[in-house]
């Protein structure tokens, strides 16, 4: 059978996979799978169907749900009543269950690949699936050796079955987390899921795991490709669906028809701009403005520099520095991985920095030591990408939340004022517009985790507004909210910016940055690449985001140190 | 504030429907949730009757004994007797409590306790030493091994189960070593004065108990210092983002636990006169048992204090009736094993419904 990749051009009407020729029906198909947690929909009736031989990609940003969608079919969750999975013809019962999935062919390579360093590469591979000698039960070794010999073999990998995981390269592990996946199917038939398999790994790995993955299409397995990369879904995806706030944003295309800005664009989810009439373009049209304000210690004064960073380096960052000012709204973007999205927590000492310095008003910071409380003193605080893990106590009251950074400094060591925390909590509540079941008066008595995703980055925002800070770092504020909170999150943040605080937004929703932002940086491989000033069009910053960056001159000797380091580094352990 | 329109202002489609979207699954299935909070209005914290539950069972418990035991349980003395002998396992379990509540575990309390009841009577007894002073340098070797606990889990980052199940048996060695294998007694009556006194028909040290637990409980529950314990107890990244010392906290909670510990062994030594090292193993299960048991009254699925404290008394009165009714001697083991597993069962149900 011809891959189907080859035989991409004939076919025009992807809403109708039923009528794809060589294949009679969908290997997979998902209808109607919705997934509510609390008050939130994270999950909308999504459907689509994946052809034998198939690549199907299935992009969105962070908080669009493509993990709950891995998550509902791999049966970590139960989908919302009324979804159906069909798999070769088969419905599956949901909650999905372990073995009617790979009795289905259907095998999952998770983010972190999921292998077990102290075993080998064998153990890694048959998990699950040993077979044990009739007699004495005992596991033929040698056997099982030559078994995993051979499907590394159809990978183009002369691997020893007997190597230890733990001291494989990057590209040999993801090479043993395909086999795994490969070795659970029948030969021409299952589904492998890639659950953003290609995030931390160098360049030379991923190449290499392109390369398996159209093997494995060649040979007729079909391939579901979980990604945010938009240069992957036009190399290696046959037909393409797009996730925007847990509905699908485009169901089906065919990437043949679609260029990477158009891509860009559908992940952005504006070129119809139906889903974001909530929002226009730059601050004009402004958001809603709350009508008091939380925040400021003394007045506007604009314009002069609050902060300045210098040599920054992380993980992945490489000697970044930039200055903010009082008043401006600082964006930082960039593809996962890049650099950008671990800005946030060194910025504000929450984790430790290879090396850095931020001078504020109140001194100069080395971010590369324990730098949290003097980062808290000199009022730069963090709004962070997980709120619900490192925001918030989701078991404690919206009241504790608000009160948590102050309590102390506005309190008698013996006893908390509850006076001045039910001003606090009014406050927060009239201003930031938090709703909980109840009505205002009840807010502060919830348990957090009773409030829709919006109310709750809103509690957290007044956390740390109410603290007066002079520098906010937001990650990711728009994260998981609706349409309607996520423009009160960016009326809020101009309206801080307006107090006179001075603002690093880390962010990949490219609209929320055109939205907000007086700058707007790129980070690409650890390093600035763009600084985009003045208000500027998604469109322009979602160009720069995927762009690659002019290549630095061989002459360069530091870049291309700067590069190998990087390689390096990005290796998951 | 009384300016502030009642109702939202401004209601936007959106968020609306949101709302009534959010509302409506929940009160669609109130059976599900109303056994356990009896349709208590509060929506945070379960309501009045699964809060206090825990004060029915124990007077069910004493209604079954007086019923079966009249002529025995019906007794000041047994009042007495229930109330009168529990103070160091309010202590104890107070320091266990103390680890629990932000998220740490100290197995070693039961051992701390047993080491400074050696120490008061083999330093009184074979040395002639003061007992006030005996009973400072008892309490502060259980402040040292607490400190030590907390040093190795904090900052060496070892397991804290394998450290504190490591001292447990480190120092209940010890203490045997010092009694010599066998029952040190001799303390004055004096020295008994300080915790057996009677006031209003009870002595002293039920008093210290009661005084410490309402201490502790209002440390949780009215200072800022119990506001953090809460945030690090419930996620340590967001205590320790907002700048609370989390570590701190927790070495804290482990010299605390060697305090209490150690208060509650000079108590009980006090009020015995003299102390047997391998009675130490009982008060293990007991301490973990009153602890959990307290989880689930006053604020349920939450350690706290005041909860422990009426799981002491209630462990205390099923013992003591079943000890009436004549089963003696292993009795202890079989309450204190089953009722931690009902009580743990409940508290992972009441969490499970307030989740």
């Amino acid at each position: 059978m011809l891959p189907f990749s080859a035989r991409r051009h004939r076919y025009g009407a992807p809403d109708r996979p039923e009528t794809w020729p060589g294949a009679t029906r969908p290997r997979l198909t998902v209808t109607g799978m919705s997934k509510t947690f609390g008050q939130s929909r994270v999950l909308d009736q999504v459907s689509l169907s994946i052809m034998p031989g198939e690549v199907h990609a299935l992009i969105g940003h962070n908080g669009s749900g493509k993990s709950t969608f891995v998550k509902v079919l791999a049966g970590f969750h139960a989908p919302d009543p009324g979804c159906a999975v069909i798999v070769d013809g088969e419905r599956l019962r949901m909650p999905a269950r372990a073995a009617e999935l790979s009795a289905g062919s259907i095998t999952f390579v998770h983010q972190d690949l999921g292998l077990v360093d102290g075993l080998s590469v064998t153990e890694n591979c048959l998990v699950g699936r040993f077979t044990a000698e009739r007699f004495t039960r005992r596991i033929d070794w040698a056997a099982e050796h030559e078994l995993v010999r051979a499907i590394l073999a159809g990978l183009d990998s002369d691997l020893d079955p007997r190597a230890l995981v733990g001291g494989l390269s990057a590209a040999d592990r993801t090479t043993v987390a395909i086999a795994r996946a490969v070795a659970g199917r029948r030969h021409g038939s299952g589904l492998i899921v890639l659950d953003e398999a290609t995030r931390a790994l160098p360049r030379p790995a991923q190449e290499h795991l392109y390369g398996l993955i159209e093997g494995v299409a060649a040979s007729g397995g079909s391939v579901l490709l979980i990604t945010h990369r938009v240069g992957e879904v036009r190399r290696l995806a046959d037909r393409v669906s797009v996730l925007r706030d847990g509905k699908l944003a485009a169901s089906c295309l065919a990437t043949s028809a679609l260029d990477e800005a158009g891509l860009g664009q559908l992940l952005a989810g504006r070129r119809d701009g139906a889903a974001s009439s909530a929002l226009s373009p730059p601050h004009t049209a402004a958001p809603p403005e709350p009508a008091v304000t939380v925040t400021v210690a003394g007045g506007s004064g604009a314009g002069e520099t609050c902060a300045r960073v210098e040599g920054l380096s992380g993980v992945a960052l490489d000697g970044v520095g930039f200055e903010v000012r009082r008043g401006e709204v600082l964006g930082v973007t960039g593809l996962i991985g890049s650099g950008a999205d671990e800005l946030p927590a060194l910025l504000s000492g929450a984790h430790r920095a290879a090396a850095g310095l931020l001078t504020v008003p109140a001194g100069t910071i080395d971010l590369s030591r324990r730098a949290l409380h003097r980062c808290l003193d000199a009022g730069v605080v963090l709004v962070p990408e997980r709120r619900d893990s490192d925001g918030l106590a989701l078991k404690l009251s919206v009241r504790e939340n608000l009160a948590l950074p102050l309590v102390r400094r506005h309190s008698r060591p013996w006893k908390v004022r509850g006076g001045w925390e039910d001003e606090l909590v009014r406050r927060c509540t009239g201003e930031l517009d938090i709703r909980a079941p109840g009505g205002p008066d009840r807010v502060g008595q919830h348990q957090v985790d009773q409030l829709s995703g919006g109310n709750r980055q809103k509690v957290l925002f007044g956390k740390w507004l109410a603290t007066g800070p002079r520098l906010l770092v937001l990650h990711e504020p728009t994260q998981g909210v609706d349409i309607g909170a996520r423009a009160q999150l960016l009326g809020l943040i101009r309206h801080a910016a307006a107090g006179g605080v001075a603002i690093v937004m880390a962010s990949i929703e490219a609209e929320d940055l055109a939205a907000v932002c007086d700058r707007v940086l790129v980070v690409h491989r650890g390093r600035i690449t763009a600084e985009l000033a003045g208000p500027c069009t998604a469109e322009e910053i979602i160009r720069h985001t995927y762009a690659e960056p002019v290549r630095q001159e061989p002459g360069a000797a530091d870049g291309s140190v700067a590069s190998h380091k990087n390689e390096q580094t990005e290796v998951p352990r | 504030m009384t300016e502030q329109p009642t109702t939202i202002p401004a209601p936007d489609p959106v968020a609306a429907s949101r709302r009534l979207m959010a509302v409506s699954p929940r009160s669609g299935r109130p059976g599900r949730r109303a056994w356990l909070t009896c349709g208590g209005s509060a929506r945070y914290g379960p309501g009045f009757v699964s809060r206090w539950a825990i004060l029915g069972v124990w007077a069910a418990m004493a209604g079954v004994y007086a019923a079966v035991e009249p002529h025995q349980f019906l007794q000041v003395g047994t009042v007495q007797t229930i109330f009168g002998s529990q103070e160091a396992l309010v202590f104890i379990s107070l320091g266990l409590l103390a680890t629990l509540i932000v998220n740490e575990f100290d197995l070693s309390f039961a051992s701390m306790q047993g080491l400074a009841a050696t120490l008061v009577p083999v330093l009184v007894v074979e040395h002639g030493w003061n007992p006030i002073a005996a009973s400072a340098v008892a309490i502060l070797a259980t402040l040292t091994a607490g400190a030590v606990n907390g040093f190795l889990v904090v900052k060496a980052g070892v397991d804290r189960i394998v450290v504190t199940l490591g001292m447990a048996n480190v120092l209940l060695g010890l203490a045997l070593a010092l009694a010599n294998l066998s029952t040190v007694s001799g303390l004055s009556p004096g020295f008994a004065r300080l915790a057996n006194q009677e006031i209003l028909g009870l002595p002293v040290s039920f008093y210290y108990g009661l005084a410490a637990t309402l201490g502790f409980a209002y440390v949780l529950r009215f200072t800022p210092l119990g506001r953090h314990i809460a945030f690090v107890g419930a996620n340590r990244e967001v205590a320790r983002l907002a700048g609370v010392r989390v570590d701190r906290i927790r070495f804290g909670s482990y010299v605390v636990s060697g305090l209490f510990s150690g208060i509650g062994g000079v108590l009980l030594v006090a009020s015995v006169g003299g102390y047997d090292p391998t009675s130490s193993v009982i008060y293990l299960p007991a301490g973990i048992t009153a602890v959990f048991l307290g989880m689930a009254a006053v604020r349920p699925g939450q350690f706290n204090p005041i909860g422990m404290f009426i799981g002491v008394y209630l462990l205390a009165t099923g013992v003591l009736g079943l000890q009436l009714l004549g089963y003696t001697g292993w009795v202890e083991d079989v309450f204190y094993g089953a009722v931690l597993i009902v009580a743990v069962t409940v508290s992972a149900l009441l969490r499970r419904r307030t989740a």
